[in-house]
């Protein structure tokens, strides 16, 4: 690893990135400050998952991310097999079927690190199709080959991980000179056919194979108090979500002062709604600042892949803000109302080891791209 | 690709991705900035629950400042709605910690509680009122299992005197929902305990206080977290009755022993009421009913074994099971028997149609006018003092029919019989005082069915009779022949009716008697001898004497009232008096009662027998006891009246009572310190339970 090529590092990428990170240790210090009797304890265990990160990250960037087109096909079916073997021996949490656990080692979440695998493979098996893109038929293979993962993911069942490898899908096309025609014509379509179906089951009855309960959650969000219990069942979550942001006000109530989060009126809080103790404790400063600094980094990041030597790079770094983007406006969008609630964290604050390790290594892949750029000449 | 094109589309994801920021930027402002008023109220009516603070009721006290009713504070078992899953398992620990304690609570019992308080979850549900130290302590140990469920500590009702004046006094049990609607907002909740009955319920409004509240924040288990502001509670004001306790008792040992007594030779002899008023004021100093009210026993959640001493589940009455709840002495109404022969001797004395003293009635066993209603006995000679002392049935009869029922009506009137006396207690009964038009109407109505039914018959024998015939000459002949019958019947029923719905003359003579229809309550009658002994005023009877504040300020006195002055010449009500007098001098049925009274206590009396009149009673030996008096002859103090149920005759029943009462009231003798074992009385009455 030549330490040299460091200094070519993106300044504004690593100083946003390192101030999320901050904050997300800061906001995690409050949120789970009530849950262990030890109110620090999940900030340490948060602090060690970053620690493991960035030995990962130390291991990726030593190597030319060009190297790791040869590993295409291998991490797509290292990636599959993991997701087969979660539905085998995993275990379920909440309804989802989407933990495994190595011996000793603390469970994982094999949907999250391969992730990082696919949009690596992907990145592989779109770069050797650019320029070839241009009807539906040649742009099959593409669906193909991520619609496995997508099905594997969607058999846990996780909704939200499985809509993430669209957003991924899509936007690596669309990178790659997909037609952009057919793209909008397939995401519109599928927005438009899962509404419409939604509709006539609800209002006519069309049986379709997905539990009410679950639907019901999909869509819920859009009038929380109509959930048959008065905002008790399926529809709490967003309500107290609401009540968290909306009452943080302009300045917030301060870190720790949070009273839906402190006394447990907010469920998942450091985890999946960690979005609503900042809107809550922070108020419009900090909930408002942390978009801008996703901002920043996903716009530098677009900087890099720009500026990639190589169009698999590019490829790899839209994949990973693809990834961040749904991440981000999924998360925050449920938060507010503005999404329907499906179980995904917000990068590099919610508390989670696996999604930590995950983005960090995401973050490995943009340097790595970022300090071979183009620019650098010897 | 090119590098332009590849520039032109990163843009392009730019846009769209500094869209999808702005689009969040916008919504959390809405949120945040516009709605944020909302979202506060809503974050606070979260975290923030009034809890009521239950106000203590004001306390009762006996005339001479005798606690009873007061409160003492326990421990309730309550519980804070979790939501549907969560409550599930909470209930299944719940009851399995219950089950040694209460196993008459069940699942359906506790969500049925749930279920009443639909609307109001937030508030701690009161499952179980005054649970033991012992449970307490379990439920305390299983705590983590137990989320939601609280203990409160509140103060509860407690009668320190056990069954003393327990129907008085009454009764406080959970509210019910007509009686949660019709009060006032914010006054009662689902979880509020109101007077049921007695003093208890007549001074609701007065003895209730105003609840306080807490306001608690709560986390999303409804776990109490911190004290915000708290509004004490305000404790209802205090009232003292006109009770004397000692009287009173006296009056319920002597009941219960009378009855104990009784119950040997007639084992019918189960009920018994009886009231003791001051004549000078109308104040109530003793009131009892028997069986005993133990209004401890309502407070919370009556057992069913205990529910069936009030309650009996027998579908027809029973003598033998008579059930506690009712105060007899106002709400059971019975016929006087010759206790009533008063009003009929001064109906007769204030129409001038007979001297009391010089006008004489032979008395030979029975009256000499038709249906001859027989004495009791032969009495020979009798004027006003010797018929009343030996309650002579012919010479009332005769003064009845002297008087005329339209006088008879008029004193009974006059005294109250017949009428509410407007006590203050609930569900007082009125009783019957028999007037011609009453008797009019109620007969009417009887006869009409009977003869409507009658006609029916008529029909439906012929109807049946002509089916059977085919003869054209046996049809005319059948036809004929209930035509006969049918203008009999008609005619038959002209002459009943003419009959029954007419007041006859023995109608007069079995009122002069107390028998008939008359049917009074023992409060009635014990305020109609009063107004005798204190010359013809009738008084108000009453039982609150002042209402006073927790800070021992009087905050409102009660004086007597004079509910009417009855009119009827003085020396009528003062020759009745010693009419009265001669009944408990030698040769009176109420003799062997007061012969040792001393001399300046003389007592008036009047001994009575009265025909229940129920199905499956024995009209030979099934008579009601009925006894009135009042002492001392001279200047009287109180007066007494009181019914026991199947006691034969009034004065070895009712009587019995009388005599103890007078003898504490004055001094006499202390019935209380006669026989140790008689105060063991309310042990006595728990075994029968």
């Amino acid at each position: 690893m030549n330490l040299k090529r460091l200094k070519f590092i993106d300044k504004p990428f690593i100083v946003t990135l390192l101030i999320i990170l901050a904050f997300g240790i800061i906001i995690q210090s409050s949120a789970s400050s009530g849950i262990s009797s030890d109110s620090l304890y999940y900030v340490k265990k948060q602090l060690f998952m970053l620690a493991v990160g960035l030995i990962g990250v130390i291991i990726i960037i030593r190597y030319d991310f060009t190297e790791f087109k040869n590993f295409g096909i291998l991490l797509y079916i290292l990636s599959v097999v993991l997701l087969i073997a979660v539905l085998v021996f995993g275990t379920e949490l909440r309804g989802t079927t989407g933990w495994i656990s190595l011996g000793p080692l603390p469970a994982i979440q094999p949907a999250e690190f391969t992730k990082v695998m696919l949009i690596l493979a992907f990145a592989d098996f779109v770069n050797r199709r650019r320029g070839e893109l241009d009807t539906l038929i040649k742009m099959l293979p593409c669906f193909l080959y991520m619609g496995l993962p997508f099905i594997l993911i969607m058999m846990q069942p996780d909704l939200g991980t499985a809509l993430v490898y669209i957003a991924i899908t899509v936007i690596m096309m669309f990178a790659a000179g997909a037609n952009i025609r057919v793209l909008l014509a397939l995401v519109g379509g599928g927005i438009f056919l899962a509404g419409l179906i939604l509709f006539l089951h609800f209002n006519l009855g069309i049986a379709i194979p997905l539990e009410d309960y679950q639907l019901k959650r999909l869509i819920v969000f859009l009038d929380p108090y109509n959930d048959g219990q008065g905002g008790r069942g399926a529809g709490w979550n967003t309500i107290q979500s609401l009540v968290a942001i909306g009452s943080g006000g302009f300045t917030g109530k301060g870190l720790h002062n949070g009273t839906q989060v402190q006394l447990n009126f907010l469920p998942e809080h450091h985890t999946d709604f960690i979005y609503a103790v900042i809107g809550e404790e922070l108020g419009f400063i900090g909930a408002a600042f942390l978009i801008i600094l996703y901002g920043i980094l996903i716009m530098r990041s677009l900087y890099i892949a720009s500026e990639s030597r190589e169009f698999f790079g590019t490829l790899v770094v839209i994949g990973v803000t693809a990834m961040w983007l749904f991440h981000i406006f999924e998360n925050i969008g449920m938060s507010i109302g503005l999404m329907p609630i499906t179980g995904i964290p917000l990068p590099f604050i919610s508390y989670g080891g696996s999604s930590m390790i995950t983005n960090l290594l995401a973050v490995a892949l943009i340097l790595n791209v970022n300090i071979r750029g183009k620019k650098i000449v010897f | 690709m090119k590098a332009e094109e590849l520039d032109k589309k990163l843009k392009a994801y730019a846009y769209i991705v500094i869209l999808l920021l702005t689009v969040l930027g916008f919504r959390l402002a809405v949120v945040q900035l516009f709605n944020n008023e909302t979202y506060q109220t809503q974050a606070k009516e979260n975290r923030i629950r009034l809890l009521p603070i239950k106000a203590p009721r004001g306390e009762i006290y006996a005339s001479d400042g005798e606690v009873l009713a007061t409160n003492e504070i326990v421990y309730s078992l309550s519980l804070t709605y979790l939501g549907v899953s969560k409550q599930e398992t909470v209930i299944d620990n719940l009851l399995i910690i219950l089950k040694d304690y209460y196993p008459e609570i069940t699942r359906e019992f506790i969500e049925e509680k749930v279920e009443l308080q639909k609307y109001r979850l937030y508030e701690p549900i009161t499952l179980i009122r005054d649970i033991p130290w012992d449970l307490v302590v379990k439920l305390e140990e299983n705590r983590q299992v137990l989320p939601g469920v609280t203990i409160l500590v509140e103060p509860l009702r407690s009668y320190p005197q056990g069954s003393l004046a327990g129907h008085v006094l009454g009764y406080i049990h959970s509210i019910d929902e007509s009686e949660l609607e019709n009060s006032e907002d914010g006054e009662y909740s689902i979880n509020s305990l109101i007077g049921k009955s007695g003093i208890e319920k007549q001074y609701e409004k007065i003895l209730k206080g105003t609840d306080g509240a807490r306001s608690v924040e709560v986390d999303a288990q409804g776990r109490p977290i911190r004290d915000l502001v708290t509004l004490e509670p305000e404790q209802g004001n205090n009232i003292y009755l006109t009770l004397d306790i000692e009287l009173q008792q006296v009056m319920q040992e002597s009941m219960e022993n009378t009855l104990a007594q009784l119950q040997e030779k007639y084992p019918k002899a189960r009920v018994g009421s009886a009231v003791v008023i001051n004549v000078k004021t109308g104040e109530i100093l003793a009131m009892c009913s028997s069986p005993s009210m133990y209004p401890d026993d309502w407070k919370g959640n009556i057992s069913s074994k205990r529910a069936e001493y009030y309650f009996p589940q027998t579908e027809a009455y029973d003598p033998m099971q008579p059930g506690a709840i009712s105060n007899r002495s106002i709400q059971a109404t019975y016929p006087p028997g010759s206790t009533f022969k008063m009003i009929t001797g001064m109906a007769a004395l204030d129409s001038g149609v007979v001297d009391p003293a010089k006008d004489y009635v032979n008395c030979t066993g029975k009256y000499w006018i038709a249906p001859f209603i027989r004495c009791w006995s032969v009495h020979g000679n009798v004027n006003y003092y010797s018929a009343l002392a030996g309650s002579c049935n012919v010479y009332f009869q005769e003064m009845g029919r002297r008087a005329g029922q339209e006088e008879l009506i008029r004193v009974a009137r006059e005294f109250g019989l017949g009428s509410k006396t407007g006590v203050d207690l609930p569900y007082e009964g009125k009783g019957l005082l028999p007037t011609p038009e009453w008797k009019s109407e109620i007969s009417a109505k009887l006869i009409d069915n009977k003869y409507e039914q009658l006609r029916q018959e008529l029909e439906e024998k012929y109807d049946e009779l002509l089916k059977e015939t085919v003869d054209e000459k046996e049809i005319d002949r059948l036809n004929k022949k209930k035509e006969n019958e049918k203008i009999k019947l008609e005619a038959q029923y002209e002459i009943d009716y003419n009959w029954d719905t007419t007041w006859q003359a023995y109608d007069t003579f079995n009122m002069a008697m107390g028998q008939g229809y008359n049917d009074y309550t023992v409060l009635q009658l014990a305020n109609y001898v009063a107004t005798i002994a204190n010359g013809g005023y009738r008084m108000q009877p009453y039982l609150l004497s002042k209402i006073v504040s927790q800070n021992g300020d009087t905050i409102e006195e009660f004086e007597p009232q004079i509910s009417k002055e009855v009119d009827i010449k003085p020396e009528t009500i003062s020759e009745t008096k010693r009419a009265m007098l001669a009944v408990t001098q030698p040769g009176g049925t109420a003799h062997f009662l007061f012969y040792d009274f001393p001399e300046e206590i003389k007592v008036c009396a009047k001994t009575g027998t009265a025909e229940p009149g129920r199905v499956g009673d024995d009209p030979l030996k099934d008579y009601h006891g009925v006894f009135v008096a009042f002492a001392p002859f001279y200047d009287p103090e109180i007066a007494f009246a009181g019914v026991v149920e199947y006691g034969y005759s009034g004065g070895e029943s009712a009587g019995l009572i009388a005599r103890d009462v007078f003898k504490q009231y004055f001094g006499i003798s202390n019935y209380l310190a006669v026989d140790e074992s008689k105060t063991s009385i309310s042990e006595s009455n728990n075994a029968g339970e």
